[in-house]
């Protein structure tokens, strides 16, 4: 049995960043230096839940991949270091960004070998699109299973999982190779990896690879200036209800009002506008945040 | 003067002779066998990295032998084990000198030499005796509560009495039989002789005597050199060997990481690095005299974890994860339960228990000896094995412990090469996982954004050092994760910095350029991730040109002055802890805390200052100069000082079993009658303001740095 995990560094978007005035940098505040990058959560946990099969089940192979630069393909390092039994780096195509673009590039590497399961992260910090695990899926054509909170059971033929629902409801799933699934960050707890580990797994290089994208006839949906997406129209609802996806003590909170008239529910009428959603590096969504701000005249 | 002697041997048939000779060979042979096999299993540690050179190996054992080892700090011991020593000393030479006259062509044994040599002898067996009557006393009269009741300490006992009372007995049955004219110098012999003649006895019945004690005197000797070497009797042979090997290295230093023994790709299957397998044999436990203790007994708490459920192939712990020098402390330990007497995890009834430890290391090395491995052979055996796990995790490294040791067994560092193991396997708690995944990106260990790490200085407009220029401060003030992150920790930094300036300090801060020292890393296991910061930190301070670097954290200030640089080497800059460097302003009349605030003030001793580097006298002077300020000591003060439960990444880590260490010690602190405790780290601050003992009982309703006394009481 052979497991891929795809794994991505980001930069940790729940600190709070600056852009550098004229260099077309991102940085920490108060000259705190470069951002903290990180392996991103969800990806980490994608890759303790394809170690737990690994450790669990005999005769599984573990491999890592990710779609990076050189210089960021320390999640690969870590990978190694945490016991993977191969780690590649896929470089990626020039001119193509965005989650598409990157599905795409896994999807023609996986292609290649037989993998009777893929596990990705369900989201990413720094974008959160949730894409590229339904998109490879799709390209790769096997059955996915997003957002999997829990590995239930481990089989040889397939795994029982489970995935969190609205207001608490659990959905058992019986995933049966080969296929995806997408874990939350949550789905499984790290384990701590030393830095002899690190450091011994940084005595060799990450082997690279180039992909053919099918000879270059792949079609890569355009990301993002092309897509589009307007809010859901304002509704009326005889009573107004917390937001579903607020934690229960808070949505409690909200019905006896402690979090104020703006909190309680969906209901609020929204102005309707237009939004552009981008994607990207930090460095190119901070650059293109500075000249929105610049352009209306906010700095 | 050649009749003034006596006949060796004198009574005793020759198949007795024979017997003894061949009895001591046998016996010697198999207790010299017993240690060649844990001497095996010594050789199977890795290399000690330690150098001690002959010269300081004889000045130790001087040192001891002398009276000013850390045995004295039980006087009442020190006297029973020096009796015992000197007086089993002198009787085996005295043995020796017989043999020698004997069995080979010497003839010394005669006149003044004869004469003296009984009486010394003779007051060698008093002193042997008394020493034992002494621990006898101590063990069943006095019943000191940190020795450990044991069946192989009462037979030692046993059977050293009877062979000291044996020979006393043969000796006045000989000299009562032959009633030699100058059998006086053999005092104990001679008064005995004359009560067993007064008493009835005759010749006869004197000789019959003599050769029945002489017969069990041999018998209990052969008994005892064939014990030489085990369990409890090990330690009378093994023991001095740590007390020579002591290096000189601070007690708060660290041993660095032996090399690397990540264990391949998978945990514990063995790679590149990994230790080379060693075959065992695998059966059913020889019945011998020094079979393996359980957990439980060689524990002396019951615990029934089975430590290793649901981690594939992990085995932390192994005779190979330790020094050679570790696993013969572990042989040398005298089990004697100072270390566990003095322990704050102990006090606080938590899992660790250090003489625990040390016997569980002795139980493994008794199981490798004998060729039996764990768990039926399926797993090398290991120290978890015997030690629960969460003993190694509530360890504080406050050194207690090692300073209480009386043959100088270095405690903690086994603790510290297993929480390194299990950091390496990926098993290190979750908590403490947490601060060291913080280390690395963040730069410390709470997860607190590194702009934020010049936050509680805003306002305060510092001057941070700029390595581009060419002029240096006087001074670099080091802040440390604490000072800078922890409020507890924020208000010491801008004490410290009131002061500075009220006394006119050239000084600068790192600002957001500063990071962790490490400490954290190595107190929790991670040990080449402190090498990264220490490198970093070191290179960082060196392009600042910095000649003194003053810090108000004891665990920054023990990570530079003892862990950045090796044993021998020297530091780019002089590190001084704040209560040094205000000790000095005082004294030069820089400042004047003289502003009048009556307060009652114990002060808490912080280890990493204190026990590990010494400095107890200026916090005190310090506070001998604030105002108003009447302090109180602490019944466990400078050196045989409480931790206060931070140490030893024990921040980073929860307390799962037993009382939080800083409750006991502020309960502690309350018996003093004071108002405020005053200490000088702000950990130690920080873990009392957390203490749910503060505010309950006692006076006490503030914990306060030195710095903070001195800074709310300046005059300008």
């Amino acid at each position: 049995m052979k497991i891929a995990v795809c794994i991505k560094e980001v930069v940790d978007s729940r600190m709070p960043l600056q852009v550098l005035r004229g260099k077309d940098q991102v940085s920490q505040p108060n000259g705190g230096g470069d951002p903290v990058r990180l392996i991103n959560p969800a990806d980490r946990s994608a890759l303790e839940v394809g170690m737990g099969i690994r450790e669990r089940l005999p005769g599984v192979r573990l491999h890592g991949f990710s779609t990076c630069e050189e210089s960021r393909d320390g999640p690969l390092f870590f990978a190694r270091a945490r016991g993977a039994d191969a780690v590649e780096r896929i470089v990626p195509p020039r001119e193509q960004r965005g989650p598409p673009a990157t599905a795409i590039t896994l999807a023609s590497r996986l292609r290649e070998e037989n993998f009777d399961l893929v596990v990705c992260g369900d989201r990413t910090l720094d974008n959160s699109a949730a894409m590229v695990g339904p998109l490879v899926a799709e390209l790769l054509e096997i059955p996915s299973v997003t957002s999997v909170s829990k590995i239930r059971e481990r089989h040889p033929d397939h795994l029982v999982v489970e995935r969190r629902l609205e207001r608490g409801y659990r959905q058992a799933v019986d995933v049966y190779f080969p296929a995806l699934i997408t874990t939350t960050e949550d789905a499984a707890r790290p384990p701590y990896v030393s830095h002899k580990r690190l450091h011994h797994a940084r005595r060799e290089p990450i082997p690279a690879s180039e992909v053919d994208w099918n000879g270059g006839s792949q079609r890569v949906p355009q990301w993002p200036e092309d897509e589009r997406m307007k809010p859901p129209r304002a509704r009326v609802k005889n009573k107004s209800a917390p937001d579903s996806s607020r934690a229960a003590s808070d949505r409690l909170k909200m019905m006896m009002g402690d979090l104020g008239s703006d909190d309680a529910g969906g209901s609020s009428a929204k102005k309707e506008e237009e939004t552009s959603i981008l994607d990207g590096d930090p460095e190119y969504l901070g650059e293109q945040l500075y000249r929105f701000l610049r352009h209306h005249g906010f700095v | 003067m050649e009749h003034v002697t006596r006949e060796i041997l004198w009574n005793v048939r020759p198949w007795m002779e024979a017997a003894l000779y061949a009895g001591t060979a046998v016996a010697v042979a198999w207790s010299l066998w017993r240690l060649y096999r844990r001497v095996r299993v010594w050789r199977r540690g890795r290399p000690a990295n330690s150098q001690v050179s002959w010269r300081d190996m004889v000045a130790n054992v001087a040192r001891w032998i002398g009276g000013r080892g850390k045995m004295n700090r039980d006087r009442y011991a020190a006297v029973m084990h020096a009796l015992i020593l000197w007086g089993f000393i002198i009787l085996f030479i005295g043995t020796t000198l017989v043999f020698l006259e004997h069995d080979t062509p010497l003839h010394f044994f005669y006149g003044p030499f004869y004469l003296g040599a009984s009486l010394v002898i003779d007051l060698g067996g008093v002193a042997f005796l008394l020493g034992l009557g002494m621990a006898v006393h101590r063990r069943y009269v006095r019943r000191q509560a940190r020795l450990r009741a044991s069946h192989w300490v009462d037979s030692m006992l046993v059977l050293m009495i009877l062979i000291g009372v044996s020979g006393f007995v043969l000796e006045a049955g000989r000299i009562g039989a032959e009633q030699p004219a100058h059998g006086i110098y053999s005092i104990v012999g001679y008064g005995l002789a004359l009560g067993l003649r007064s008493a009835g006895l005759g010749t006869a019945a004197l000789e019959s005597l003599h050769r029945v004690t002489w017969a069990a005197h041999a018998a209990l000797s052969i008994g005892f050199f064939a014990l030489a070497t085990v369990y409890f009797f090990r330690h009378a042979v093994v023991s001095i060997l740590p007390v020579a090997l002591k290096t000189s290295r601070p007690t708060g230093t660290f041993r660095p990481d032996p090399e690397p023994s990540v264990s391949g790709e998978r945990p514990g299957a063995g790679g590149e690095g990994a230790p080379a397998p060693v075959p065992r044999s695998v059966g059913a436990a020889v019945a011998s005299f020094d079979a393996a203790p359980t957990a439980g007994d060689a524990y002396g708490k019951e615990h029934t974890d089975d430590v290793f459920a649901g981690i594939a192939n992990a085995r932390p712990g192994t005779v190979e994860d330790f020094r050679w020098k570790d696993l013969l402390d572990a042989d040398a330990c005298t089990q004697c339960g100072r270390c566990t007497e003095v322990c704050p995890a102990t006090a606080a009834g938590k899992a660790l228990d250090p003489r625990g430890v040390m016997l569980g290391l002795a139980a493994l090395v008794d199981r490798e000896a004998r060729g039996t491995s764990g768990n039926g052979g399926r797993q090398p055996a290991s120290l978890l094995d015997f030690v629960p796990r969460q003993a190694i995790w509530d360890c504080t490294t406050c050194g207690a412990c090692v300073d209480a040791c009386p043959v100088d067994i270095e405690v903690y560092d086994k603790i510290i090469d297993v929480r390194r193991r299990l950091v390496d396997e990926g098993q290190a708690p979750e908590t403490a996982a947490d601060g060291l995944e913080s280390l690395p990106s963040r730069h410390n260990p709470w997860f607190r954004p590194p702009h934020e790490r010049a936050a509680w200085a805003d306002g305060l407009r510092l001057p941070v050092v700029d390595e581009s220029s060419e002029r240096t401060p006087e001074y670099v003030y080091w802040i440390g994760c604490a000072g800078a992150y922890e409020p507890d920790g924020q208000s010491v930094s801008q004490a410290v910095v009131r002061i500075l300036r009220a006394a006119g300090v050239d000084f600068a801060v790192l600002g957001c350029n500063e990071k962790c020292t490490g400490d954290p890393a190595r107190r929790i296991g991670d040990e080449v991730l402190f090498d990264d910061f220490r490198r970093n930190n070191l290179d960082k301070l060196r392009r600042t040109g910095a000649k003194k670097v003053v810090t108000h954290c004891p665990h920054c200030f023990n990570s530079f002055r003892n862990e950045y640089v090796a044993e021998g080497e020297e530091l780019p800059f002089e590190v001084i802890h704040h209560s040094q460097l205000i000790r000095e302003l005082i004294e030069d009349g820089r400042i004047h805390a003289s502003r009048l605030k009556e307060e009652r003030i114990t002060y808490h001793d912080p280890c990493y200052l204190g026990r590990h580097n010494g400095e107890y006298d200026a916090p005190r002077a310090v506070l001998g100069n604030v105002a108003g300020a009447q302090t109180i000591e602490m019944e466990r003060n400078q050196r045989d000082s409480f931790c206060c439960g931070g140490g030893g990444g024990r921040m980073w880590l929860e307390d799962r079993q037993g009382e939080r260490i800083e409750n006991v010690r502020l309960r502690q602190a309350q018996e003093t009658g004071a108002q405020t405790v005053a200490t000088a780290c702000p950990f130690c601050k920080v873990m009392f303001r957390g203490s749910s003992t503060l505010g309950e009982g006692g006076e006490i309703n503030d914990i306060k740095d030195i710095a903070e006394l001195v800074a709310e009481r300046l005059d300008r």
